[in-house]
């Protein structure tokens, strides 16, 4: 499988060859195009109850596709629903804990569960459930704004809606940011304290600031 | 520590010589960048609520009504920036923050050594504590010209951090240059401009182009290469309409 | 005319240097700032079917009217962005013709002729505010879209999400259908596609128009009606 992600970082899109036989998953609704004689089956994720999570509280849909080359080899692009970045993660070691919305595509040797993300938010609606990608493969996240990686040494602090993956090396804790106080009157909502060694991916924007954004320049 | 991925993308290295610049980091220009601001101990920076993405561990925050509550206030309903600033220090030792702006756009640095300049709202992001931030500017006197609420006024000695609608430009202004309100970021006030109608009357009300900045003089202005006034019409009309029963 | 792009793929914005007797014709509302020399008239679009048009002018879509920028003496320039974010590609006619859904033409030169009348490529997309405009003639133009955008030559099949397409030569087959069987269409989350046979380029971009529109339309309180 040959795979190359063009458009970065805001618009990116990923282009991936299958060779005879190879197959590809992908998050319904993301792909913009493909070669003829890929074979798309449509299938439910991993077990329906796991499924049916991540549907009314993972951000994911229900369904995944998977395009698979027959005889010949094959190009299918995906992208997804809001600008930004993609990255590849090439899995073996350590599993990846990742945001809502952000899964794209995998190779169908990389295995996906969710997971409750263990806190309750009264502010955001983000990451109530997440996504533990394990075993080997491609991945391929997406994010709204471009995607930075960050290593941590020992810790980090994060507002909790620019996170996009963490290696599950990494622990954390959900905070206020500075107080009570500041909470309500400071804009900055939750945010998230990781502590450890491992990489976390953060994504430079937030889809709801840009429609606070977009709100205030609406006429009435 | 980050990396950061490699098509070219521009990241400013800290100051020339004779600007006294916090040390800094644009990342990623002009695709949703943003500015690492790096702290020496006790050092401080302050930004627009909501702007932090994330920091190292020894920052303190610090919230306040800047400028006090009825400048604030002004500030808030006239800038459309929040009423609370914050303040971000580095305590026992140097410490790093990140800062993004809300919207999908470019950020930019300038320098302000004793200067002024003419901002449009919600543009300004972070920078030097000791800024002053004039919420009003009432220097675009036409009743059409919607955006003549929209800039305030950034004065002082420090760094300030802004943002955009689209990308950046910076233009130098030598004679004449005509930029379309819509895209204006902001600019030097050295430059003396006079709002405008581009094209005959038919043009006005048919051209789609609302009114435009003619700047003649010497300065820099700042222009976006997107219009947020356009997007926000065009994404207006994408909303539900709520019936009346 | 010289044309040169700046900030792609995310915010691009093109920069026409202009000489005497250079013309172009833009969209409307596509300019960000020009040199005082240059003139602009505003004019309705070639043989435009007005109803047609008019709803395009409601939904957004190509305005019945564009603007022309030339210079009277000397050299002047012009800038030239799109209303969404995305990039911006400059193309060449000659003397072929080429179909470009609305939200993609940014500008061409004044001898491209552009034909909104045509009422062909019915079913592209499930609502009407997007269609293709025709464009013929001989001359540059620039293609604007929606994220960033990529000219893919077909020289057999291809098939591509219809809301990423931005333009495509006259000289190929198309056939919009759903996106593999009924069941696939409804579970398996893809709109409608086209199905290009032949032989010809397609210029696709990287986002798609409807989605944002929906994602807006589900996140922006809903206004008076």
């Amino acid at each position: 499988m040959k795979h190359s992600i063009k458009h970065k970082p805001s618009y990116a899109m990923v282009d991936i060859e299958l060779a005879p036989g190879e197959s590809i998953q992908a998050e319904a609704g993301v792909m913009v195009y493909m070669s003829e004689d890929i074979q798309v089956n449509s299938v439910l994720g991993g077990g329906f109850i796991s499924a049916l999570l991540r549907k009314v509280f993972g951000g994911e849909s229900l369904f995944f596709n998977i395009f698979s080359a027959r005889q010949a080899p094959v190009s299918v692009g995906f992208a997804p629903d809001l600008a930004g970045d993609i990255i590849q993660l090439d899995m073996s070691e350590t599993p990846v804990v990742i945001q809502r919305g952000s899964y794209l595509c995998s190779e169908t040797s990389v295995v996906l569960k969710t997971r409750f993300g263990g806190w309750k938010s009264i502010f955001s609606r983000e990451g109530v459930f997440l996504l533990e990608a394990g075993g080997k493969g491609n991945l391929f996240l997406s994010a709204y704004g471009s995607i930075m990686e960050i290593d941590v040494l020992d810790e980090y602090i994060l507002d909790s809606g620019h996170m996009v993956a963490f290696e599950k090396s990494l622990d954390f804790t959900v905070t206020k940011t500075g107080g009570w106080k500041s909470t309500v009157f400071s804009g900055e909502g939750l945010t998230m304290n990781f502590k450890g060694r491992g990489k976390l991916w953060i994504q430079t924007r937030v889809p709801r600031g840009f429609i606070s954004w977009l709100i205030r320049l609406l006429p009435i | 520590m980050s990396r950061f991925w490699d098509n070219g993308c521009e990241i400013r290295y800290p100051p020339k010589k004779d600007e006294k610049q916090m040390k800094h980091e644009i990342i990623g220009k002009p695709d949703f960048p943003v500015v690492k601001i790096i702290l020496d101990k006790n050092e401080s920076v302050a930004a627009e609520a909501g702007a932090m993405v994330s920091m190292t561990k020894n920052i303190a925050i610090e919230t306040s009504a800047r400028g006090g509550i009825f400048s604030s206030m002004k500030r808030m309903v006239f800038s459309g920036e929040s009423f609370f600033q914050n303040k971000f220090t580095a305590k026992d030792g140097s410490g790093e923050v990140i800062f993004a702006p809300e919207t999908m756009g470019d950020l930019h640095f300038r320098n302000l050594n004793d200067e002024t300049l003419i901002l449009s709202r919600g543009s300004y992001v972070c920078g030097s504590v000791d800024l002053k931030i004039e919420s009003q500017w009432g220097g675009f006197k036409s009743l059409f010209g919607g955006e003549g609420l929209m800039f305030q006024k950034v004065s002082g000695k420090g760094n300030l951090f802004f943002s955009s609608f689209g990308a950046i430009d910076e233009i130098d202004v030598k004679g004449e240059y005509v930029v379309d309100n819509g895209h204006i970021v902001g600019f030097e006030p050295a430059l003396d401009f006079n709002i405008e109608k581009v094209g005959g009357l038919k043009s006005l009300f048919l051209s789609g182009e609302g009114f435009v900045c003619h700047f003649r003089g010497h300065g820099k202005v700042y222009l976006q290469s997107r219009n947020h006034s356009s997007f926000a019409v065009w994404a207006d009309g994408w909303r539900k309409v709520e019936n009346r029963q | 005319m010289k044309i040169d792009i700046k900030f792609k793929p995310g915010y691009a914005m093109a920069t026409i240097s202009l000489k005497e007797g250079d013309k172009i014709r833009a969209e409307s509302g596509a300019m960000v700032a020009k040199s005082a020399n240059v003139d602009m008239i505003t004019e309705k679009t070639s043989r435009g079917g007005v109803l047609k048009s008019l709803k395009a002018a409601f939904f957004g879509g190509e305005s019945f009217w564009m603007n022309l920028f030339s210079v009277k003496n000397g050299k002047g320039e012009v800038m030239l962005a799109p209303t969404l974010p995305g990039d911006i590609i400059e193309e060449e006619l000659n003397n072929n013709v080429l179909y470009v859904q609305s939200t993609g033409f940014l500008a061409a030169d004044a001898a491209i002729d552009i034909d909104t009348k045509f009422q062909g490529l019915r079913g592209f997309f499930s609502g009407e505010s997007l269609f293709f405009l025709k464009l013929s003639g001989q001359g540059k133009i620039l293609l604007s879209s929606y994220g960033g955008i990529e000219k893919r030559n077909v020289n057999g099949t291809f098939i591509v999400d219809t809301g990423h397409i931005v333009a495509f030569d006259e000289t190929l087959n198309y056939q919009v259908t759903k996106f593999g069987s009924w069941k696939s269409f409804l579970i398996g989350g893809e709109g409608l596609v086209a199905r290009f046979t032949g032989h010809g380029n397609v210029w696709i971009q990287s986002r798609n128009v409807p989605v944002l529109g929906q994602w807006l339309r589900n996140s922006l309180p809903p206004k008076k009606g």
